[in-house]
């Protein structure tokens, strides 16, 4: 029964959410403790002052995995959490009965916070509602004892338990973190969450796509969510946030930096060196639509992270370029065992400074090796060259054509020690690099004319793939050479 | 989104790179290697670039640089394909004086607290700045990618295209060369069966 009305409650109010203006003040929450009650109400809401939504919306969006380390680290323990959450409520709370109905609540929050991922709401732009309350009670031991604020502690944990819908209500949060200046381990801990639970994502969501079941999906869409609605109460909650938790944020950033770097190096740019796009970005937000049609990226900040519309966009840019970085992991060969910013950019550096270096060395040895700069003929042998290897690669009875007694051995040396030795397949020998590279064989060739011309060496492999059959066809195709 | 080198791709490249070296042939007097390994690698280098087709910053700035060293191969490979507006466009000046800006930022830094841990993440920063200026210096046209987004995308495509030319040019020295290592070999077969009896 309470669950299904707060799930009720929350979806009414993510509707309302971009059009209220939450400005009420923390006091009438006091006056009002059994409002959370009410399915369907707003009262929640309505008692917590102004909060901007982005410091809830910790996003799960932390595909970095900067995140899920600096998570890590300032992990709190949970034992601390239900003390402090049930000292704190016993204390403040005026009813007995809600009081026992949300200690009860209080487990269950309690249990979800631990288990992470679950909790999160399957979709939507979710503020992570849950992982904040969740996050909550931990942080309620630095608050100084304060009855109410204990209470709406409480509250929030109770509501956030129930809540499966990513909840809209981000101020009420909000009402919580700021009053903590240490507002920076909540926050960790709720990325910590997303963090681990929504890992596996691609890094495209600055936006809220918060939680786990749909992380996967959500986070395929691209980095421009159009019109995001959430958005919308965006920016009277960034200013205020802004000037009271610009502290909290830096010392928060310069921790999360910190423990970034451990894991992964991050080309952080501070706010002061925004370039043109950042502050593009920043305007953007400032004046947001959620229309999808304007083209802006809609970007929400993730919990107890600076507001500023330069960190948002800086924020983004940093997914962008991670989400890039992994691509070239790929097509570097041998990086995915390196991690870190750096490395990574090294041995990017060093590869392409190889592949120029073997365009010079390639171009001097065709010079070299054919003073006509005639290719086109090459090409021609090679491919009826390459017809036979293939065949013969099939069957060892292929007629060796006499009036073109050239056999193109893809390995010259090792076919010549085949055949001299008069081995058969003598697979093992390795393979001598030509050109003082590795060569791998593709034996799908081009399609088209010059299709079978040239084996399409690929220079990177030390391994070569498949040259047993290419060489392994050699030796007997050339045995018949052999007078 | 970004793949290894296709078929197509080869394929093009070298029918592109072909007809430039054919604009080398009449000049067949070019007789020292080192000119001729220009032209190979010249005529290799606008080939790669124009399969991008302008669409990319490092296939334009390659072909500006090809272009300083030899407008002329450059027209006549680029005939046709918007070359005139690609070559004549003027590079842009660089972005930013990476010393004058990191001076200017030096003095408008306002002091923070050092701690250790900020000052390990201020180390790592740099390391990455620099790598990404090594970056800058490796890739064509990378002084004018202010932005590193863009710089890490044209460098997935520049990878890309680089292993494409990287393939077919080895491709074609492996047949050129065991054209004339089977020369060698047979001659050698040859002389063997002839003195076997």
């Amino acid at each position: 029964c309470c669950s299904s009305s707060f799930e009720e409650m929350d979806v009414n109010e993510k509707e309302e959410f971009s059009g209220e203006k939450r400005n009420t003040s923390y006091d009438s929450a006091d006056n009002h403790p059994s409002d959370w009650r009410i399915p369907g109400s707003n009262p929640v809401s309505a008692p917590f002052g102004s909060y901007s939504t982005e410091n809830l919306i910790t996003a799960s969006c932390s595909p970095s995995q900067m995140m899920d380390s600096f998570g890590q680290t300032l992990w709190y323990d949970p034992t601390n959490l239900q003390a402090v959450g049930y000292g704190g409520f016993s204390g403040g709370h005026p009813s007995s009965s809600s009081s026992s109905c949300f200690r009860g609540n209080m487990d269950r929050s309690l249990e979800m916070g631990w288990s992470m991922p679950n909790l999160l709401p399957p979709k939507g732009n979710g503020l992570f509602l849950p992982n904040a309350s969740s996050f909550l009670p931990p942080s309620m031991a630095q608050l100084p004892a304060d009855s109410g604020f204990v209470e709406r502690a409480a509250r929030f944990s109770l509501f956030s338990d129930m809540v499966n819908q990513p909840l809209a209500k981000p101020e009420s949060v909000g009402l919580f973190l700021e009053g903590q200046c240490p507002s920076t381990e909540v926050n960790v801990g709720v990325a910590h969450n997303d963090a681990s639970t929504a890992m596996k994502g691609p890094n495209v969501r600055s936006s809220e796509q918060a939680s786990k079941p749909n992380v996967s999906e959500d986070t395929q869409s691209s980095g421009q969510k159009g019109g995001e609605t959430s958005s919308k109460g965006f920016d009277s909650k960034k200013r205020k946030r802004n000037r009271q938790n610009s502290e909290a944020d830096q010392s928060h950033k310069s921790e999360e930096e910190a423990e970034n770097n451990g894991d992964k190096k991050r080309n952080d740019e501070q706010s002061p060196n925004s370039p043109g796009n950042k502050t593009n970005s920043g305007k953007q937000q400032g004046k947001q639509t959620s229309d999808p049609k304007d083209g802006y990226i809609h970007v929400r900040a993730r919990r107890g992270q600076a507001t500023n519309s330069h960190s948002l966009a800086e924020r983004v840019r940093r997914e962008k370029i991670s989400e890039r970085m992994k691509f070239l992991q790929d097509l570097v060969p041998g990086c995915n065992k390196v991690t870190g910013k750096a490395v990574m950019l090294d041995e990017i550096i060093n590869y392409v400074q190889s592949l120029q270096r073997q365009v010079e060395f390639l171009s001097m040895k065709l010079a070299t090796v054919n003073p006509q700069m005639d290719f086109n003929l090459e090409a021609l042998l090679a491919k009826d060259v390459r017809e036979l290897q293939l065949r013969g690669g099939s069957s060892s009875a292929t007629p060796f054509p006499q009036n073109m007694p050239m056999v193109y051995p893809p390995l010259p040396h090792g076919f010549m020690q085949q055949t001299l030795s008069s081995i058969g397949r003598n697979i093992s020998s390795p393979l001598s690099p030509i050109n003082g590279g590795y060569k791998r064989q593709e034996t799908n060739g081009w399609e088209g004319d010059l299709q079978n011309v040239i084996h399409i060496n690929y220079g990177a492999g030390d391994v070569p793939s498949d040259p047993e059959a290419a060489t392994a066809s050699l030796p007997s195709s050339n045995m018949k050479v052999e007078p | 989104m970004h793949m290894q080198p296709t078929s197509s791709m080869k394929e093009e490249f070298l029918q592109k790179w072909q007809m430039g070296l054919q604009i080398y042939r009449p000049l067949i007097d070019n007789t020292s290697v080192s000119e001729r390994r220009k032209a190979i690698k010249l005529s290799a280098d606008v080939a790669m670039a124009s399969l991008r087709r302008g669409t990319t910053c490092w296939s334009r700035a390659l072909i500006q640089k090809t272009a300083t060293e030899d407008n002329f191969l450059v027209r006549q490979m680029l005939s046709g394909i918007k070359a005139e507006t690609l070559i004549n466009k003027k590079l842009p000046k660089v972005m930013c004086h990476r010393k004058i800006v990191r001076r200017s930022k030096k003095i408008l830094r306002r002091r923070k607290s050092r701690s250790a841990i900020e000052e390990v993440a201020a180390k790592a920063r740099k390391l990455v700045k620099k790598k990404t200026q090594g970056l800058r210096n490796v890739v064509p046209g990378g002084e004018f990618m202010s932005n590193d987004v863009l710089l890490i995308q044209e460098t997935l495509d520049y990878i890309v295209s680089l292993q494409t030319q990287v393939n077919v040019m080895r491709s074609i020295v492996d047949a050129a060369e065991a054209g004339s290592e089977r020369t060698a070999y047979y001659l050698g077969k040859l002389k063997f069966a002839i003195e076997d009896g």
